[in-house]
């Protein structure tokens, strides 16, 4: 009797392993191209959002920032989630490459969280010109990368 | 019109080691109320479920006037109708939604049936509140409903006096009678021969799984043992002495007659003569239920 | 063999199963649950200065009342959408054989496959009307007791309200594919093992192990396989320049999974022979 009834659902899981066996070998979702595409342009609309929560003008929408991830020791290859990533910023700002290293951590959805260098970015909170208190958008964020 | 509403043939039904059915026929005759007797274990309510279509046999056919029981889908004919154990409801509708909810499965629109059956088995008046709250005699009551909603030209009931007072029982059988009267047939479950003794003619009486009577209780009657009374005497030591040919058995705080009718005014007659004292004397067992018995406790049943 | 002219009755059996759940404590509590829960997230939330800071969106709970419908979204899409929507599912068919009817309404004229349907259909409509009730919950929490402001993508721009609402509406959408995907699981589970508690929890155990089995490095092809991926599709909506694949494809499983058990689900009950009870 059981054998009968749970049949059907051994055959249903056995069948999607089948699939997930076969389909193997397939590509990565998280790379360090996509994770540094990612990061930069996040970064430079973060800086943006920061300054109009404060209510200050800025050229930054018309800048570049563009990033360099690894992940782990030389040894790691730079691929996959972890906790480990290391995404470093290059921000043209008043003429000079500022350089920002925000440590990444990236969930195996795809998605991660940058935390910012505090005595670069300041402290997680900001006052807006109301008094508002608001997230410091450079403190840290959050993106997902595109794992389809 | 087919003569026979009810054509079941060499149906077997097995769990792992136990027979259920072994190699059944059943035929009921349209018009007829027939009876199916047999005590627990023995297969009635297996056979029900066979005939109603929810358990599947491993062997055998089952024709309703002429045509399969159930159809190319799996579904049973719509003239069939009735239920195997006690019927069951949705307690938390109450019973008349319950029954418009059974017209809807029958592709039906049940209106004005609905209201006519509830009324026909007395049960208007408590139709409006939820079946959790039914005793077990109006639930049964509520089960003869439902199979009546669907019009069926064959209705099988399975121990339909479960749990009703003896008013329930007049009224169920008067019920049945008058289906009968229509045209209607009935194939009725029981395990008393009282019950089916007083609404059917022809009666199946199942042991163990096998038939071992099929026919009419007339001929079963005929054939039947002499009836077994109780008698309580005076003196039942010296009512022992005077029964011959092992008439009367001691038993317990009496005796134990078996005799037809001639032999045992004979024996009240010579126990009144020598002085004996009758305080007590009531048919304990019918010849039809001596005969139930011998006849199902032989395959072991009971 | 002459075709049966008598409709399967499909729509008699989803309009009773309806009106059965309707009638069910247990199912409207949940619908109310649903709509009301999150108006007592968000003033948890605003009662105190912490943000839910580990989960997308969660900085900015207190900053855009769009970003209330995210996070309730984030929080219930792993977890509580295949609970919730197995509430109904997972018992739908086990509760005939609780109640011991699967004779009642065996005995009339719907064929199996009609009662199949009728309660596959009313335990899916109730799978879109728990994330419905949650969507329109979690945003109404959000925009009245938080407020209108712009939503912070997840690429760092600006939302306006009006299209954020939009967003937000679309992202719980995508919710809807993998939760029928859960709501076959829970038909299926409740077909075959006849039991509500285990209908109602086994999908749910399913979606935990898929969820432990998607932290599992370096499978990522396992992780598109899996029934609980879809539920973060809606990344892509909420991006500077949004992509769709993954919506797509999680779309595509989710079909997969809903096929497959709702197959399964339906040869187990054609198949059954009511022996007992």
């Amino acid at each position: 009797m059981t054998s009968n009834r749970t049949r059907p659902l051994a055959t249903l899981l056995t069948g999607a392993a089948l699939l997930a066996a076969s389909a193997g070998c397939g590509t990565v979702d998280i790379t360090r191209v996509k994770l540094q595409d990612d990061v930069g342009p996040t970064y430079r609309n973060m800086y943006v959002l920061q300054h109009r929560l404060l209510g200050q003008d800025t050229d930054a929408p018309a800048r570049l920032a563009t990033a360099a991830c690894a992940k782990g020791g030389p040894e790691t290859p730079d691929e996959g989630p972890g906790d480990d990533w290391t995404c470093q910023v290059y921000w043209p700002v008043n003429g000079t490459l500022q350089t920002l290293s925000y440590e990444v951590q990236v969930k195996a959805t795809g998605c991660y969280t940058a935390q910012g260098p505090a005595y670069n970015v300041g402290q997680q909170n900001l006052h807006d010109p109301d008094g508002r208190t608001v997230p410091n958008p450079l403190y840290a964020f959050d993106g997902c990368l595109n794992t389809g | 019109m087919p003569t026979t509403a009810l054509d079941a043939r060499g149906l077997i039904k097995r769990y792992d080691d136990v027979v259920a059915l072994d190699a059944v026929d059943l035929r009921v005759a349209a018009g007829s109320v027939h009876g199916l007797l047999g005590p627990n274990g023995a297969g009635k309510t297996t056979l029900l479920r066979v005939l109603l279509g929810l358990t599947h046999p491993d062997a055998g056919t089952v024709h309703v006037f002429d045509r399969p029981m159930s159809d190319s889908r799996g579904r049973l004919q719509p003239d069939v109708a009735g239920f195997a154990e006690a019927p069951r409801f949705y307690p938390f509708l109450t019973g008349r939604r319950n029954l418009e909810l059974l017209a809807a499965y029958d592709q039906d629109d049940g209106n004005g049936r609905v209201e006519a059956v509830l009324d026909r088995l007395g049960l208007t008046g408590r139709a409006g509140s939820r079946v959790a709250g039914y005793s077990l005699g109006m639930r049964q009551r509520l089960g003869v409903a439902a199979a009546l909603v669907r019009r069926p030209r064959l209705l099988i009931l399975d121990e339909p006096a479960n749990g009703l007072d003896p008013a329930g029982i007049r009224d169920l059988r008067e019920l049945l009678r008058e289906l009968a009267a229509d045209g209607g047939t009935v194939l009725l479950s029981s395990h008393q021969m009282a019950e089916v003794e007083a609404l059917c003619d022809e009666v199946t009486i199942l042991g163990s799984g096998t038939v071992v009577y099929d026919g009419s209780l007339q001929r079963l009657r005929e054939s039947a043992p002499a009836p077994e009374y109780r008698l309580r005497t005076v003196d039942d030591e010296a009512a022992l002495a005077l029964a011959e040919d092992e008439l009367a058995v001691a038993a317990g705080d009496g005796l134990t007659v078996r005799a037809r009718a001639e032999a045992l005014d004979g024996y009240v007659a010579k126990l009144v003569a020598a002085g004996i004292g009758v305080r007590e004397l009531h048919q304990s067992v019918s010849p039809l239920e001596r005969m139930f018995f011998a006849l199902t406790e032989a395959g072991g049943a009971r | 063999m002459t075709t049966d002219p008598r409709p399967h009755g499909v729509a008699t059996a989803y309009r009773w199963e309806m009106e059965k759940l309707a009638a069910l404590l247990r199912v409207r509590l949940t619908a109310v649950a649903c709509f009301l829960a999150p108006f007592g997230l968000v003033a948890a939330l605003r009662l105190q200065d912490a943000v839910p800071a580990d989960t997308l969106f969660g900085r900015w709970t207190h900053f855009s009342g769009f970003a209330t419908p995210m996070v309730v979204l984030v929080f219930t899409g792993q977890w509580a959408l295949p609970l919730l929507t197995c509430l109904v599912a997972g018992d739908i068919f086990a509760s005939e054989d609780r109640y011991d009817t699967w004779k009642t309404i065996l005995t009339r004229s719907c064929t199996r496959l009609g009662v199949f349907w009728g309660k596959a259909f009313a335990g899916m409509t109730f799978a879109v009307l728990v994330v419905v009730l949650l969507a329109l919950g979690s945003l109404a929490a959000g925009v009245l007791v938080i407020g209108a402001r712009p939503l912070v993508s997840l690429s760092g721009t600006l939302i306006p309200p009006g299209p954020a609402a939009g967003l937000v509406l679309e992202s719980w959408a995508t919710a809807v594919p993998p939760t029928l995907g859960f709501t076959a699981m829970g038909l299926l589970f409740s077909v075959a093992t006849r039991n509500g508690p285990a209908g109602i929890l086994g999908p749910s155990a399913v979606g935990l192990v898929m969820q432990l089995l998607s932290f599992v490095n370096g499978v990522d092809v396992l992780r598109h396989l899996l029934l609980t991926t879809p539920y973060g599709s809606w990344h892509g909506l909420m991006s500077a320049h949004p992509y769709y694949a993954p919506l797509l494809w999680g779309g595509l499983v989710s079909a997969v999974y809903l096929a497959g058990c709702l197959a399964a689900g339906y040869l187990l009950l054609r198949r059954r022979s009511f022996d007992e009870g």
